[in-house]
C-alpha cells in the first residue's frame, strides 16, 4: 500500500501485502471513518485486531493499572494472548483539556511522542476524555513521553483505584446554558486534587463528570461516581421584548408552551408567565426560545454513585449536596462537598466497591448523615413507604 | 532523577481562541447554519463558527490527526476541540471559509455534520482492538452503523436527537446512557486456569461475584457455579487467571431510551430490549439491521422534537415492542436485584 497519507517521518506500515487483512478490509469500505484504515496507517500489529475479528475472539490478554517509573498511576499495560504477534502493549493516559480545548501546537507535540514512542495510534477522547498514546513497549519510554508532556503543561494520571480525570463540557466559554464555569473549575480542581489522581488508594476508582447546566451534555448524573452538574434555584428569566420579537419572527411560543414538561409556562399573546410553583429549572424552554435564560442564583449539585459495573450493575447517579455556592478562586464550598464525599467513600468503601454500591449497602440515610448532608425534600423522588427506621439510642432514650 | 507529574492540566485560558476569551460566559445565543456548522453569537454581537466531523471510533492515527491540525491550522487559527461524543470541532472557523473547509475535511474522508435532530458521533470503546474483556467488537458495529446511517449524520432529518454508544462488555458505561445503546453480552462460564490461579487476590475474587457463584475450592483455587453465573465479568477483571468470551456464545444486546438531559421525563438509563444477538464479523449486518428497526419504528411514529425515550414514555412499552417488532422473551423481565421494581404494578395495559 502506498504510504503518501503519512504525513509524518518515522511510521510505516506493517501489513506487508493488503491481502494479509480481508476483514479489516472489510471494515475499511464505506463513508464513515473507519479505525480500520486509521491503524492501516500506524504500527499497530494488524494481525492482532484481524485474528480477533477472523476467531471472534479478542487476541490481548489481561490490563490494567500500571505505574509510570516514578508515578502511581498514568499507563495502562496490556498483555497479549498471542505471543507469536506482540509480547505486550502499554499505553500512556493523557489528561484531557479543559473544556477539552487544545492548539494544533500542543497537539502536534502530543502525536510526535504518539509517532516517536508509541505505535502512532492515539485514543482520542475515552470514556472520561484523555487522550490515549497507544503502543508504548516500555518503561523508559512511558517515563520519557510523561517527562515530556510535563514540559508542555500536559500530565498523565487516570488510571486505577483513583480519582479519574475529570471530564468537563464546553461551559460558558461557548455555550450560553451554563450556570458554572466547568472549564476553569476542572482546571483548579485537577490541580488541586492531583496527587488523588496519580496516586491510587481509594478502594476503587471515582469518576468525576461535570456538566455545566442541567442539559448534562457530560452525563455526570448518570455515570459519575461524583457527578458536579451546575443547577439554578430562582426561575428563568425572561426577556419579554426579545420574546415578542422572537414571536413576530416566527418563534412557536405556544409548541413550546404545550410541550413545558411540568407545564408550567402561560403565554397571553402578549406576555409569557412562568409559574413558580411548577417549574422544575429543566431547561427546556431555555434550550428552545433565545430569549429565555437561566436565573441568576447559580450553583452547582453534586450527585453520587452513578455507574455501569460493579455489584449491584447500572445505577443512576443520586442527589448528595442539592446546591453548592462555586465561587473562584478556591471554590471552597464545592470541595468541601466533594471531599467529604470521597473521604467517606475512602473510610467505608470496600475493597473493589463503587461508591454506588456502597451506598447500596449503607442506606442512603446513613450515607447522607457520614456525609454531614441535612436532609431534604431535595434528596428524593418520593420519601420512603416502610417504617423499618434505625432509631439511635440518643434519639429515644431508651437504654441500650 | 527528575520528578515526574504533579502538573495538572493547561489552563483554559491558553487553549481558546481571542474571540472565545473576550467572550466568555457572555454568550447569548446559537444557530446551525448548516449540518454541522454551528453559528454562535455573544452579546456583544462576535459570532464564532464551529464546524463538526465525525471521528473513526476508538483509534485514530498520528497521520489523520495531523491532517487535522493542518486544517486546523489554515481554517481555525489552530484551535479545535474535541467535543464529549469525541467528534472533532473546528474553533473558529473564518466564516467565508466554511464551505471551503468543509469540503476540504470530507475530502480527508471526515463527514460533517452531527448536530441538532440527526445521528450524533458513535462512541465506542477499543473491544478487540485492545481489551481482554470483550463479547464483541464496538469498533466494528460503530463503523458499520456508520456507514449505514451516513445520511441521517450528514442531514438533520431525525425527529430529535439521535445518539448512539456501543461497549464492548457488560463494563462499559456509555451504552446503556445513549438513545440506542449496543452492550456486549458473554454466555459462558469463565474459564479458571487452575495452574495460574493462585497468583490472584482469591478474598477479592470471590467477594467481586455479584451472585456468589465463586468459591474456595482448596487453597489455592476456586469453582464458579454455573447455575448462578450471570457473565457479568466482574472476576475476569480482578484476575487474569479467569478467562471470559467463547466465540461461539457471544454476542450483543440491544438497548434503548437512555438520556442525560433534564428535559421532558428526566434523565434515565437505556433498557434492555434485545437480549442477544450474536456476533457477525466484520459488517455486523445484524446489529444494523435491529438498529435500523428501531430508528424506523421511531422515525414513523414520533412527534417532532420527541426523542426516543420520550416517545417510549409516551406510547408505553406494550406499544414500542409491537411498532418495533421486536418479540419479548422471558430474558426482557429483570430478575437481578431490584429487578421486581420493573415488574408491572397496575392494569394500564396498551392492548
Amino acid at each position: 500500500m502506498p504510504n503518501e497519507l503519512l504525513t509524518h517521518p518515522g511510521g510505516e506500515f506493517t501489513a506487508e501485502k493488503e491481502s494479509e487483512t480481508p476483514l479489516m478490509d472489510a471494515l475499511s469500505e464505506g463513508p464513515w471513518p473507519s479505525h480500520a484504515k486509521e491503524l492501516k496507517k500506524t504500527r499497530y500489529p494488524l494481525m492482532m485486531y484481524e485474528e480477533g475479528m477472523r476467531q471472534g475472539l479478542t487476541q490481548w490478554g489481561h490490563g490494567g493499572m500500571s505505574s509510570v517509573p516514578g508515578l502511581g498511576s498514568g499507563a495502562i499495560a496490556r498483555k497479549s494472548r498471542r505471543p507469536d504477534i506482540i509480547s505486550h502493549s502499554h499505553l500512556i493516559r493523557v489528561l484531557g483539556n479543559p473544556g477539552n480545548f487544545y492548539t494544533t501546537t500542543a497537539f502536534r507535540k502530543i502525536c510526535e511522542l504518539a509517532d516517536k514512542h508509541g505505535d502512532s495510534s492515539l485514543h482520542v477522547l475515552t470514556t472520561n476524555s484523555n487522550i490515549e498514546i497507544c503502543g508504548i513497549m516500555n518503561d523508559d519510554q512511558m517515563k520519557a513521553v510523561t517527562l515530556e508532556l510535563n514540559s508542555m503543561g500536559y500530565d498523565v494520571g487516570s488510571a486505577g483505584d483513583a480519582i479519574r480525570n475529570i471530564p468537563d463540557c464546553m461551559g460558558p466559554a461557548l455555550c450560553e446554558y451554563a450556570t458554572m464555569d466547568a472549564p476553569r473549575i476542572k482546571h483548579f480542581m485537577t490541580k488541586h486534587y492531583i496527587d488523588d489522581i496519580q496516586y491510587p488508594r481509594f478502594p476503587f476508582k471515582i469518576k468525576t463528570k461535570m456538566a455545566g447546566c442541567p442539559n448534562d451534555c457530560g452525563k455526570a448524573l448518570l455515570h459519575g461516581d461524583i457527578g458536579i452538574i451546575g443547577v439554578f434555584r430562582d426561575l428563568p428569566k425572561v426577556d419579554q421584548e426579545r420574546l415578542a420579537e422572537w414571536v413576530k419572527a416566527g418563534g412557536n411560543i405556544e409548541w413550546v408552551c404545550d410541550h413545558c414538561p411540568p407545564d408550567a409556562m402561560k403565554w397571553d399573546g402578549k406576555k409569557l408567565e412562568i409559574d413558580g410553583d411548577r417549574c422544575v429549572r429543566c431547561m427546556y424552554c431555555i434550550n428552545r426560545v433565545p430569549a429565555i435564560k437561566p436565573g441568576d442564583d447559580r450553583g452547582v449539585a453534586l450527585t453520587a454513585g452513578g455507574k455501569m459495573k460493579g455489584r449491584y450493575g447500572p445505577m443512576k447517579g443520586k442527589v448528595v449536596f442539592p446546591f453548592v455556592k462555586a465561587t473562584p478562586p478556591d471554590y471552597r464550598e464545592l470541595v468541601q462537598a466533594y471531599g467529604k464525599i470521597c473521604e467517606v467513600y475512602d473510610e467505608h468503601g470496600r475493597k473493589k466497591e463503587r461508591i454506588g454500591d456502597m451506598m447500596q449497602r449503607l442506606g442512603f440515610d446513613k450515607f447522607l448523615e457520614y456525609c454531614g448532608v441535612e436532609p431534604s425534600t431535595m434528596h428524593f423522588s418520593s420519601p420512603r413507604r416502610n417504617t423499618f427506621y434505625h432509631w439511635d439510642v440518643e434519639e429515644t432514650g431508651r437504654a441500650k | 532523577m527528575s520528578k515526574v507529574g504533579g502538573v495538572g492540566v493547561p489552563s483554559v485560558e491558553e487553549n481558546i481562541p481571542q474571540v472565545i476569551l473576550k467572550n466568555y460566559g457572555k454568550w447569548d445565543t446559537h444557530e446551525v447554519v448548516r449540518p454541522g456548522v454551528i453559528k454562535r453569537i455573544a452579546e456583544s454581537g462576535d459570532v464564532c463558527y464551529t464546524v463538526r466531523t465525525a471521528m473513526p471510533p476508538s483509534r485514530i492515527s498520528v497521520a489523520s490527526m495531523l491532517n487535522l491540525c493542518d486544517l486546523a491550522d489554515r481554517y481555525s487559527g489552530g484551535y479545535f476541540r474535541i467535543t464529549l461524543r469525541n467528534s472533532f470541532e473546528f474553533v473558529d472557523v473564518n466564516s467565508q471559509k466554511i464551505d471551503e473547509l468543509v469540503e476540504e475535511v470530507e475530502a480527508l474522508g471526515f463527514p460533517v455534520g452531527g448536530t441538532k435532530n440527526s445521528l450524533h458521533n458513535i462512541m465506542a470503546c477499543p473491544s478487540w482492538i485492545h481489551c481482554n474483556l470483550p463479547a464483541t467488537d464496538s469498533p466494528g458495529i460503530a463503523k458499520a452503523l456508520g456507514d449505514a446511517l451516513i445520511e441521517d449524520f450528514r442531514d438533520q432529518r431525525l425527529p430529535a436527537w439521535l445518539k448512539i454508544n456501543i461497549g464492548g462488555c457488560a463494563n462499559i458505561e456509555e451504552a446503556l446512557m445513549a438513545d440506542i445503546g449496543i452492550i456486549g453480552v458473554h454466555r459462558d462460564l469463565p474459564i479458571v486456569l487452575e495452574d495460574k490461579i493462585k497468583i490472584c487476590e482469591q478474598p477479592t475474587v470471590i467477594h467481586s461475584c455479584p451472585t456468589g457463584a465463586i468459591k474456595p475450592k482448596g487453597k489455592e483455587s476456586v469453582t464458579i457455579n454455573a447455575e448462578k453465573c450471570i457473565h457479568c465479568g466482574a472476576c475476569t477483571m480482578h484476575c487474569e487467571s479467569i478467562l471470559t468470551g467463547d466465540p461461539k456464545l457471544d454476542g450483543f444486546a440491544v438497548s434503548v431510551g437512555g438520556k442525560a438531559s433534564n428535559t421532558g421525563s428526566g434523565p434515565d438509563l437505556g433498557r434492555v430490549v434485545i437480549p442477544y444477538i450474536p456476533n457477525d464479523p466484520p459488517r455486523w449486518e445484524a446489529a444494523v439491521k435491529a438498529v435500523v428497526q428501531i430508528m424506523d419504528a421511531w422515525i414513523g411514529d414520533a412527534e417532532p422534537d420527541e426523542r426516543i425515550k420520550e416517545w417510549i414514555t409516551r406510547i408505553g412499552w406494550d406499544r414500542f415492542f409491537r411498532k418495533a417488532g421486536i418479540t419479548v422473551s422471558m430474558k426482557d423481565i429483570d430478575g437481578f436485584y431490584y429487578g421486581n421494581e420493573f415488574a408491572r404494578s397496575d392494569l394500564r395495559f396498551g392492548w
